[in-house]
C-alpha cells in the first residue's frame, strides 16, 4: 500500500499500521526464498474483526506519530460488542480461485539443431503445455464466528476463525485461525478500561517460484525451460527430467518443484492492549494505551537430494525464524473547552516510548542424507543470527482554536528521541500547522440562493514535517566488523558498509490545500487536494570510492519530491424508496522526482541491476541498455541483420564500437490511478455493488518474455517465428541484450470485484436474519499486456523495485459464494 | 468511589515510569564488535588477522579468478550480463562490469586490514615480541599481495587506502615496488623476532607457512618488477619441501569450486586454455587438474575441473614449490645467464615424479627444442600455463612473454588491463584514465 507516492529510497514505503491502539508488524521478512514472494504480516489480521479503517494522509499524521508517519498512518478499529443480549454472528464463504490468463506458448513443431546463426537445419519435436500442469483451479472456505454484547458496565466481543485457501500452484495453500477477545468495563462514570487480545496462528505451504536470487522455483524452471522436453517424471524410476535444453545450464523442474520441494511457514501471534480512559472534568480526556505485538515466525525449506535444481543437487534443508516484538506506551491528554460563544479550544498533549526488538536465526544445510528433511541431516551447514533492538521516545503538544464554528486552526509540535539516530540528532523535532474554513457557514452564503445549490463548501491547508526510521536500521551507525573463521581460528573483517555516527532520519515537508464541496443538499460532494511533498536528508546507501577501504555508507545525502493531486466525487443518483445508487469516483496523480544522488544513478538489488534511482527520474525507473539506431530513428542492424544495443561510439563502418550504454528506458510509477464504484440497493434486499480500477501511463519490465523468447529456452510464442524464419536466426538471442525492448506500457481498467447480496429473515432465525451473496474479484482485466497480470512485481514489497515480471505467481481470478447470519 | 479514584491515578504514575524507564537510547550492537573494540584490543588485532586472510583466500581468490576468464584459462559460460561481458573482453567490457569492481573493491578491502593492523598493533601494550612481529609481517604480507595483484590487472594503483578518499595513484612498477618494500621488511622484521608459538596457534594454523610464503611472493613480485637477481635470491630461500595452504570450511568454502561447481558461472576450457603447440599431450599435469565430463559451450571444448578445487573444503595451495624453479630460469634466462642452468631448471619441471609435496607432476621427456633464450623463455611459458593453473598468473604471464594481445588476438588474453571500475572513477577525481584495451 503506497499512500500520495513512495518518500523514501532505502526503509519502507508502507505506512504504520495501528489496530486499536497498537503499533503492529506490518514487516514482510523474507525467511526462505520463494522468489521475491513474502508473507506480509498484516495478513494475521482477520477481515471479519474491523470495523472500520482511518486513513491518515499527509501532514495530519505527522504531530501524532513523528519519526514513524512520512508514509501515512493506517488506523483499524475493530469491533466492540453493544449492550443488549449476546449477538451471534456466523459467516461462511466458499471461494475458487484459477488463473486468469495464460502466457502464449511455442506450439511449433520443430526445434532448430544448433545455435549457430547459419545454420537453419531443424528437428521435429512434441510441445508440451508446461503451465496446464503448474496451475491448477484451487478452492477455499472461510468460517467466521463472533459473540457480542453486555451489560452497562461491561460489554464484549469475542469472536473465532478459520481460513483455508488453496493456492493456484498445485500443492500451495495458506490456513489462518484465530481467536480475538474485546472487553470493556466501566469503573466510574469517568472511567473506562479496555482489554483486547488477539491470538492467530497462520500455516502455509509454499512453491518457490521466481528468481531474483535462488533458480530453485517453480516458474523460473518453467520460463528456464524449453518446452519440447516432457515435464513428467519418469514412469519407472519416478526421476524427473532436466527440463533445461542445454547440459550445461541446469534449471529446475517446474513439477518436480511441485512435487518433491517442501517449503513451509508457519506464525504465532499475540496482539494484545490494555486501555484506560479517563474523564474526571468535563472537557477533559486521559487515555492510556499499551499495546504488545509478539509474533514468530518460522520458515522451512526443503528439497531432496538428486533433483534439476541448478545449485542444489546434493539436496538443500534451511530453517529460518524470526521473533518480531513491539511495544508501545502512549499517554495522550486532550482538554476542550468554550471560553466564549465564539471560541472553542482543545488542547492536547502526548508522550510515547516504544520498543522494537527483533530475533533472527538462519540455518541453511546442503549435503543431505537420502531421507532426513531437517537441517541435522546436512554435511554442510551454514548458520546465522542477528539481533537488534530499537528504541523510540516522543512527546507532543497540540493547540486547536475553533472560531465561530467555522475556522478552525491547530498548530502541533512534536519531539522524538530514538537509539538508532546517531548521537549529535538524537532528538529530532518536527512542527505542523493547519487551518480550515467553513465558508458555507458564513451568514451570508446560508442566507442567499447558492446554498440550495452548493450547500457545503470548505477550504482547508495544512503544513507540516514528518519522519521516517525505517530507513535507519539499528546499528547503521557503527562501522561493524563481520565476524568469520577458517577451521580452528575465529576472525573478524572489516565490513563494505562504512557506520555513519552522524546518522539522522529522513524529513518530509509536506503542505496541501483542498477544498470539500457538496452539492444539493449533499446528493453530490467533491473533495479535492494537491499537495507537494519534498524529503530531504534522504538516506542513500552511497557508494564510497572503494580506494577508502569501504564501498558504501549511509547518508543523508538524497532529496525527493511528490507532487500529486486527489481528487473524490461522490453522487446519489438515484434515491426513492425502491432504488438507491450510490457511485463513487477516485482519482489521483501522484510525479514522484529524485536528486542529490551522486554520480546520477544508484542500481537497486531485486531488479537485476537494471532498476536504479536517477537523478530527475522517479523512483525506480528502470535504467537500462537500448537500441542502437540510424539518425532517423529505425534500428541500425549489424552486418548479419540483427538488431543490437547502443554503444559509447561508432566504428569506421558505422557500427556502434565499445561498451554497451545505459538509459532510462522506462518508468514503473502510473501517471494516474483512479477507481469507479457503484452500489445499488434495490428495494429492501438486493444490493449490487462493482468497483473498477484503473492504472495509466506505466511500464512494466517483462523479464519473463525476454527470457522465454530467446533460443536457449524458447518456451514462449515470440520464439516461434525465428523458427518459422520470420526473422533472421538469431533475433531473439540479439533481443536478449537489449532491455529496452522488453519495456511495456502497461496501463489496465480492472473489475475488480463485482458482487451481489440478497438479505432475507428466514423463520428458522426467529428475529435474525441472513445475508447471501456471491461475488468475483479480478474477473477481467482490459489491458495489451503480454504477461499475466498487470499488477505483478518480481521483488515483492521492495520500495524501489516495482513493475518488474519475473514469473510470478500472478492474482487470481476469484468466484465467492458466502451466507452471512445474525441471531 | 475513593478507591477508585485512586487505582486509576496511581496505575497512571506507574504507566510514566515505565515510559520513561523502558527506552535505552545507547543501545550496544550484539551481533558483531564496532571498529573501536577491534582495532583498540590484543584480540581485536588477532581476529582481524585471521580475518584478512580469510576474505583473500575466499572472497579475493574469487575475485582473481575472474582474470583467469581475461587469461583464457576459463570460459565464462553462464548468461549472467558480467560474465557474458567478462568472457568478450575488449571494448566489450564496460567499466561497469562488477567483476571488475569486485577485483578492485576486496584488493583495497584487504589492504584496508592489512593497514589497519600495521597502525594500531604497535599501540596496543599487551601485544608484544613474536606475537607483534607474527602480525606485524602477516600484515605486511598481505598488503603485498592486494598491490601485487592490483598490478597484474591495473595500471596504476593507489598505495595506501583512505577513509577520507581522494587518493592517488602510481604507476604499477611503483605499486611492484612498494609491494616488495613491504615484503623485505616483513622478512626483516621476523628474522630479527621470530614469530612467537601463539602467533602460530592463534593466527597462522598448522596450514598456513607464513615464513616461506613472504620469500615466494617476494620472489614472485620481484621477477614481474625485473629484479631478476633479487628474484632467484628470494625463490633461493624457499623451502621446496614445505607446504603452505589457505584451508576451507563450510562457512569458508573454496572460492574456485563455489563459482564454478556451485554457481556455474565459468567453466574449465580444455587443454589449460592454450592454443595448439603450447599444450604437449602426456602431460600428467592435465589429468591432474581436469577431468571427464566433458562439454562444449558456443563452440569452446570444456572440462570438468579437478586439482586444488573439486570440493568445497579442498586446500589451495598459497603459491607452488616449482614456481621458484620457473621463476629462477626465467631470471636467468631475461638476466642473460647460462641457458644450460635454466635448461636444468626446466627439466627439474618437466620430468618431475616424485617430491612434490602437492602431488603437481609434469612426467614429461626432459626438453628437446632449441636451446636458445627466446626457446627456453617460451618453454617457461608453457610449463607455468600448465603448473601454475589458476593460480591467477597466467594474464601477467601473458603479458610479460609477449604473446599475441587484443585487440590483434584474443587466443590468450581478451584485455591488456582493465579499465578502473565506475564507482572509483565516480568518487574519486583522482583517478587515472581508462587503458585503451
Amino acid at each position: 500500500m503506497r499512500l500520495r507516492g513512495v518518500s523514501t529510497v532505502v526503509g519502507s514505503a508502507d505506512p504504520l499500521y495501528i489496530v486499536d491502539g497498537v503499533i503492529v508488524n506490518n514487516s514482510s521478512p523474507q525467511l526462505i526464498d520463494l522468489g521475491g514472494y513474502a508473507q506480509n504480516r498484516l495478513v494475521d489480521i482477520n477481515p471479519n474483526d474491523i470495523d472500520r479503517i482511518e486513513v491518515i494522509k499527509g501532514a495530519a499524521a505527522a504531530a501524532i506519530y513523528g519519526s514513524r508517519a512520512s508514509n501515512g498512518v493506517v488506523q483499524i478499529f475493530t469491533k466492540r460488542g453493544k449492550e443488549g443480549k449476546p449477538s451471534i454472528n456466523f459467516s461462511t464463504q466458499a471461494r475458487v480461485s484459477d488463473l486468469r490468463k495464460k502466457l502464449e506458448f511455442n506450439t511449433y513443431p520443430f526445434r532448430f539443431n544448433n545455435t549457430i546463426v547459419t545454420d537453419l537445419s531443424q528437428t521435429p519435436v512434441q510441445r508440451f503445455d508446461y503451465q496446464d500442469q503448474i496451475f491448477k483451479t484451487a478452492i477455499g472456505t472461510e468460517n467466521n464466528i463472533s459473540v457480542s454484547g453486555g451489560s452497562s458496565g461491561t460489554q464484549y466481543y469475542l469472536s473465532g476463525s478459520f481460513l483455508d485457501n488453496k493456492g493456484i500452484v498445485e500443492n500451495s495453500k495458506f490456513n489462518r485461525s484465530g481467536a480475538r477477545l474485546r472487553l470493556e468495563q466501566t469503573l466510574a462514570n469517568w472511567a473506562k478500561v479496555s482489554f483486547g487480545a488477539n491470538y492467530v496462528l497462520s500455516t502455509s505451504r509454499e512453491i518457490p517460484n521466481g528468481g531474483i536470487n535462488e533458480a530453485y522455483g517453480a516458474l523460473t524452471g518453467f520460463i528456464f525451460s524449453n518446452n519440447f522436453i516432457n515435464p513428467q517424471p519418469d514412469p519407472v524410476t519416478g526421476i524427473y527430467p532436466s527440463t533445461a535444453p542445454t547440459s550445461i545450464l541446469r534449471r529446475t523442474n517446474p513439477l518436480e518443484a511441485i512435487n518433491r520441494f517442501d517449503f513451509r511457514q508457519r506464525t504465532n501471534r499475540f496482539i494484545g492492549d490494555f486501555q484506560l480512559t479517563l474523564t474526571p472534568l468535563d472537557g477533559l480526556v486521559v487515555n492510556y494505551v499499551l499495546g504488545y505485538d509478539n509474533s514468530t515466525q518460522l520458515a522451512t525449506g526443503y528439497i531432496p537430494v538428486r533433483n534439476t535444481t541448478p545449485s542444489y543437487d546434493s539436496g538443500f534443508s534451511r530453517r529460518a525464524d524470526q521473533t518480531t516484538y513491539q511495544l508501545n506506551n502512549d499517554l495522550n491528554i486532550s482538554y476542550k473547552r468554550k471560553f466564549t460563544s465564539w471560541l472553542e479550544s482543545t488542547t492536547g498533549f502526548g508522550a510515547t516510548a516504544q520498543t522494537e526488538k527483533n530475533y533472527t536465526t538462519a540455518i541453511t544445510a546442503t549435503q543431505l542424507g537420502l531421507i532426513g528433511q531437517t537441517i541435522n541431516n546436512g554435511a554442510t551447514i551454514v548458520s546465522g543470527e542477528a539481533r537488534s533492538d530499537l528504541n523510540i521516545m516522543g512527546a507532543f503538544v497540540q493547540q486547536t482554536f475553533g472560531i465561530l464554528d467555522r475556522i478552525f486552526l491547530t498548530g502541533a509540535a512534536r519531539y522524538d528521541v530514538s537509539s538508532a539516530f546517531g548521537e549529535n540528532n538524537r532528538g529530532q523535532f518536527y512542527p505542523k500547522v493547519s487551518g480550515s474554513y467553513v465558508v458555507s457557514s458564513e451568514n451570508f452564503w446560508q442566507n442567499s440562493g447558492i446554498n440550495d445549490i452548493i450547500s457545503g463548501f470548505k477550504l482547508r491547508a495544512s503544513y507540516g514535517q514528518a519522519g521516517n526510521l525505517t530507513a535507519i536500521g539499528a546499528y547503521d551507525r557503527f562501522t561493524t566488523y563481520a565476524p568469520v573463521s577458517l577451521p580452528g581460528l575465529p576472525g573478524v573483517i572489516s565490513p563494505s558498509l562504512l557506520g555513519n555516527s552522524g546518522i539522522k532520519p529522513e524529513r518530509q515537508t509536506e503542505v496541501e490545500f483542498g477544498t470539500d464541496l457538496s452539492f444539493l443538499r449533499e446528493r453530490i460532494g467533491l473533495e479535492f487536494t494537491f499537495y507537494n511533498k519534498d524529503v530531504k536528508d534522504l538516506l542513500l546507501n552511497r557508494t564510497l570510492a572503494p580506494s577508502t577501504g569501504y564501498s558504501t555508507r549511509f547518508e543523508n545525502v538524497g532529496t525527493m519530491t511528490n507532487k500529486g493531486f486527489e481528487l473524490l466525487f461522490r453522487a446519489v443518483p438515484i434515491q426513492n424508496a425502491n432504488l438507491k445508487w450510490n457511485t463513487t469516483l477516485t482519482y489521483s496523480r501522484n510525479k514522484n522526482e529524485v536528486g542529490g544522488i551522486e554520480g546520477g544513478v544508484l542500481p537497486f538489488a531485486g531488479g537485476f541491476g537494471q532498476v536504479a534511482a536517477v537523478n530527475g527520474f522517479p523512483l525506480g525507473a528502470f535504467y537500462s541498455t537500448y537500441f542502437a539506431r540510424n539518425p532517423d530513428g529505425s534500428l541500425l542492424l549489424t552486418a548479419g541483420g540483427l538488431p543490437q544495443a547502443e554503444r559509447a561510439g561508432r566504428n569506421a563502418a558505422g557500427q556502434p564500437l565499445g561498451a554497451t550504454r545505459s538509459k532510462v528506458i522506462g518508468d514503473p510509477n502510473p501517471d494516474w490511478t483512479g477507481s469507479l464504484i457503484n452500489e445499488f440497493n434495490i428495494g429492501k434486499k438486493l444490493s449490487f455493488r462493482t468497483q473498477f480500477d484503473a492504472s495509466y501511463g506505466f511500464d512494466v519490465f517483462n523479464f519473463t518474455q525476454r527470457v522465454g523468447n530467446r533460443d536457449f529456452y524458447g518456451g514462449l510464442k515470440g520464439y516461434e517465428r525465428e523458427l518459422r524464419g520470420e526473422v533472421p536466426k538469431g533475433t531473439s538471442a540479439a533481443l536478449f541484450g537489449v532491455f529496452e525492448n522488453w519495456i511495456e506500457d502497461d496501463s489496465f481498467v480492472k473489475l475488480r470485484e463485482v458482487s451481489l447480496g440478497y438479505d432475507l429473515q428466514p423463520k428458522f432465525l426467529h428475529n435474525g436474519r441472513m445475508r447471501l451473496s456471491v461475488s468475483g474479484r479480478n474477473l477481467f482485466s482490459i489491458d495489451d499486456y503480454s504477461g499475466y497480470d498487470p499488477e505483478v512485481n518480481s521483488a515483492g514489497q521492495s520500495t524501489a523495485v516495482r513493475g518488474f515480471d519475473f514469473v510470478e505467481v500472478p492474482i487470481p481470478r476469484t468466484i465467492l459464494v458466502g451466507v452471512n447470519m445474525t441471531f | 468511589m475513593k478507591t477508585f479514584f485512586l487505582k486509576p491515578y496511581y496505575f497512571l504514575l506507574t504507566a510514566i515510569v515505565i515510559l520513561a524507564g523502558s527506552c535505552e537510547l545507547d543501545t550496544v550492537n550484539p551481533n558483531a564488535p564496532s571498529d573501536d573494540q577491534v582495532l583498540s584490543t590484543r584480540d581485536g588485532i588477532i581476529a582481524l588477522s585471521v580475518g584478512v586472510r580469510q576474505f583473500y583466500s575466499t572472497s579475493g581468490l574469487d575475485a582473481i579468478l575472474s582474470t583467469a576468464v581475461t587469461g583464457r584459462e576459463l570460459k565464462g559460460i553462464s548468461t549472467f550480463t558480467n560474465v557474458l561481458e567478462l568472457e568478450a573482453g575488449s571494448t566489450a567490457l564496460p567499466t561497469f562490469n562488477s567483476n571488475i569492481l569486485n577485483l578492485w573493491g576486496r584488493m583495497q578491502r584487504v589492504m584496508t586490514m592489512s593497514e589497519d593492523i600495521l597502525q594500531n598493533a604497535p599501540n596496543i601494550s599487551s601485544l608484544s615480541g613474536g606475537t607483534l612481529s607474527g602480525v606485524t609481517a602477516h600484515a605486511q604480507l598481505f598488503k603485498a599481495i592486494a598491490l601485487g595483484t592490483l598490478a597484474t590487472a591495473f595500471e596504476q594503483n593507489n598505495i595506501q587506502t583512505s577513509k577520507a578518499g581522494g587518493t592517488t595513484f602510481v604507476p604499477r612498477q611503483q605499486v611492484l615496488q612498494e609491494a616488495i618494500r613491504l615484503l623485505d621488511n616483513a622478512i626483516a622484521v621476523i628474522t630479527a623476532t621470530p614469530v612467537s608459538s601463539e602467533f602460530n596457534t592463534l593466527v597462522t594454523g598448522p596450514s598456513f607457512d607464513l615464513r616461506n610464503t613472504l620469500f615466494a611472493y617476494n620472489a614472485r613480485y620481484n621477477l614481474m618488477a625485473g629484479n631478476y637477481a633479487k628474484a632467484i635470491e628470494n625463490a633461493d630461500k624457499v623451502d621446496l619441501t614445505r607446504k603452505s595452504e589457505f584451508i576451507y570450511s563450510s562457512q569458508s568454502p573454496n572460492p574456485v569450486y563455489n563459482i564454478v561447481f556451485i554457481l556455474k558461472n565459468f567453466g574449465a576450457r580444455d587443454n589449460f586454455g592454450l592454443p595448439a603447440g603450447l599444450f604437449e599431450t602426456g602431460d600428467r599435469r592435465y589429468d591432474f587438474y581436469l577431468t571427464t565430463p566433458n562439454s562444449s559451450v558456443n563452440g569452446d571444448p570444456l572440462k570438468t575441473l579437478k586439482g586444488f578445487f573439486d570440493s568445497q573444503t579442498a586446500p589451495i595451495p598459497v603459491y607452488l614449490p616449482d614456481e621458484m624453479r620457473l621463476i629462477k630460469a626465467e631470471a636467468i634466462l631475461r638476466n642473460n645467464g647460462l641457458l644450460t642452468d635454466a635448461l636444468v631448471l626446466i627439466n627439474a619441471v618437466r620430468t618431475q615424479t616424485t617430491g612434490d609435496p602437492f602431488n603437481v607432476y609434469a612426467a614429461l621427456p626432459p626438453y628437446t627444442g632449441a636451446v636458445t633464450k627466446d626457446a627456453l623463455l617460451l618453454e617457461v611459458y608453457k610449463q607455468r600455463s600448465a603448473e601454475l593453473y589458476l593460480s591467477g598468473q597466467k594474464w601477467e604471464d601473458s603479458r610479460r612473454f609477449g604473446r599475441p594481445a587484443p585487440p590483434a588476438s584474443t587466443a590468450e588474453r581478451n584485455r591488456n588491463f582493465y579499465p578502473y571500475p565506475d564507482q572509483e572513477r565516480l568518487n574519486n577525481p583522482n583517478i587515472p584514465g581508462d587503458p585503451a584495451i
